[in-house]
């Protein structure tokens, strides 16, 4: 079967197809469009700001029917859920803000920032507070984290998800864009930035069909956040940029832009993680920097969420 | 974009925190400055000196950026109202940690509580000794976490095995009837 005919079965608009062919070529393309329709188990992070006996709490979830597995040594504090009764959603320990579902690949971004007690942190697209939370982890609580979102309608559930995982933190409600004016100057900034989520079509099928204008679109505000980063990160800080999206124009295309544009800035090598791959590089498209392959791109096929992941330092 | 709280209203939230742990609570957050900002509700936040330097920076640049709205400043202790001072979920983590008589339940009161019922009395496993009908209390499980805040309904020699012994005033459940 053509792959042009195997993805219009599977609901594929066909320039999501051409695009991902011209990228990532047939074979991959095939195993993409294969994985998104295998399901992966989800997965929880141990939030260690309200539990600090994470073994125990395996062992009482263990109880109540949740067969947890830890694939490995990152993400730290993540379990797979392998069987379970009901959803963790409803569990006491979730309520309690000791549990939060979260999949692996999306505990990569701040495991890599690696935020410290003490330091200056922001989230520049903090709802709904996740990873935000994984920070205030990292750092104990200890330090300033200042999150930023732009959206008022993702405020209520980013300040409902904070006060229920103990995060300490300020959350400022604007664009992003705009935060140079504040003078603000951070050590690490995580920009989690908004996208199309082609790496998590397996949640949300909708985006299948996503027009290449709208990947354009977003890759516009992506830079803008991300030229906001930039302007706002302390001598030696860092910036981890994230999407869950596949579409190298929200990605290693961004990240060329930001590193012609500030030569303080330069791009680090990451740890790579859960089968994570190099970033694409010039031989996939001439308007990539061959030094994307320090970047990373956790594929789905690799049974986790689709993500890109580049840390990059100001000199 | 937010303010201090006065005297008086310190004395407000004191009197309120005082109740369910036994001492002046506030003295806890000693450190720390106890600030107000008024969106819907007046609500009270306790920022560490290095937040609040932050916030003031930011209160004097915000002119320069459209729509700047403070939301949330590290721990939210509750909402002020014009008699009266609402504990937030938060900071019943915190207070939890030092009351010593605890009001514990059952697995089922566990369950029915968090699910935004108040207490039977048959649910109860500990009642404190210091029962007074009106009083706050923070509810805990058999495991010892605090689960929300109550209040007593009516004295022990009131109340039959099956009926209330405890309304609720708010729990940890709100965050997924929330919608949160």
């Amino acid at each position: 079967m053509s792959i042009e005919q195997q993805g219009k079965e599977l609901g594929y608009r066909s320039s999501v197809l051409e695009r991902w062919t011209r990228f990532f070529g047939e074979e991959r393309t095939r195993k993409l469009i294969s994985a998104f329709e295998r399901p992966i188990p989800p997965a929880i992070r141990i939030n260690t700001l309200r539990e600090d006996k994470p073994e125990i709490l395996i062992k009482k979830l263990g109880l109540k029917g949740f067969k947890l597995e830890k694939l490995s040594h990152f993400p730290k504090f993540g379990y797979q859920i392998l069987d379970a009764r009901n959803s963790i959603g409803v569990t006491t320990e979730y309520l309690l803000g000791k549990v939060q579902m979260q999949s692996l690949a999306s505990q990569i971004p701040v495991e890599i920032l690696n935020p410290q007690e003490g330091e200056t942190v922001g989230d520049f697209c903090a709802s709904p507070g996740v990873k935000l939370s994984q920070i205030a982890q990292w750092m104990n609580n200890h330090g300033v984290i200042v999150g930023i979102e732009k959206a008022t309608s993702r405020i209520r559930r980013l300040k409902s998800n904070i006060t229920r995982l103990g995060v300490s933190t300020i959350v400022l409600r604007m664009d992003a864009i705009y935060a140079p004016n504040l003078d603000l100057k951070f050590n690490k900034i995580l920009v989690d930035a908004p996208c199309s989520g082609s790496g998590i079509i397996r949640k949300d099928k909708m985006r299948k069909t996503m027009k290449s204008r709208e990947v354009r679109r977003l890759s516009r505000i992506q830079f803008g956040i991300l030229q906001a980063a930039v302007q706002c990160l302390e001598n030696q800080g860092e910036i981890l940029y994230s999407t869950c999206s596949l579409e190298p124009e929200e990605n290693e295309f961004v990240i060329t832009k930001i590193l012609e544009r500030y030569p303080e800035i330069s791009l680090n090598n990451i740890p790579k993680m859960l089968g994570m791959e190099n970033g694409l590089d010039e031989d996939v498209d001439s308007r990539i920097d061959s030094i994307l392959t320090k970047s990373g791109r956790i594929y789905p096929e690799k049974g986790h969420e689709g993500f890109f992941i580049a840390l990059l330092c100001k000199e | 974009m937010f303010r201090y709280i006065t005297n008086a209203e310190k004395r407000q939230i004191d009197s309120v925190l005082a109740e369910i742990t036994g001492f002046e609570s506030s003295s806890l957050w000693s450190k720390s400055q106890m600030i107000l900002i008024h969106r819907k509700q007046n609500r009270v936040y306790v920022v560490p000196p290095r937040v609040l330097d932050l916030l003031k920076t930011i209160d004097q640049r915000k002119s320069r950026t459209k729509g700047l709205k403070l939301e949330f400043a590290c721990k939210e202790i509750g909402v002020l109202m014009q008699d009266d001072f609402h504990i937030g979920l938060e900071v019943i983590y915190e207070l939890a940690a030092y009351v010593e008589d605890k009001f514990v339940v059952n697995q089922t009161g566990e369950l029915d509580f968090l699910f935004g019922k108040d207490i039977s009395r048959e649910n109860v496993l500990s009642l404190p000794r210091n029962y007074i009908k009106g009083k706050k209390v923070i509810v805990f499980s058999k495991d010892m976490c605090p689960l929300g805040l109550a209040q007593y309904e009516s004295t022990p020699e009131e109340v039959g095995s099956s009926s209330n012994i405890a309304t609720n005033l708010i729990d940890f459940g709100y965050y997924l009837r929330s919608g949160g």
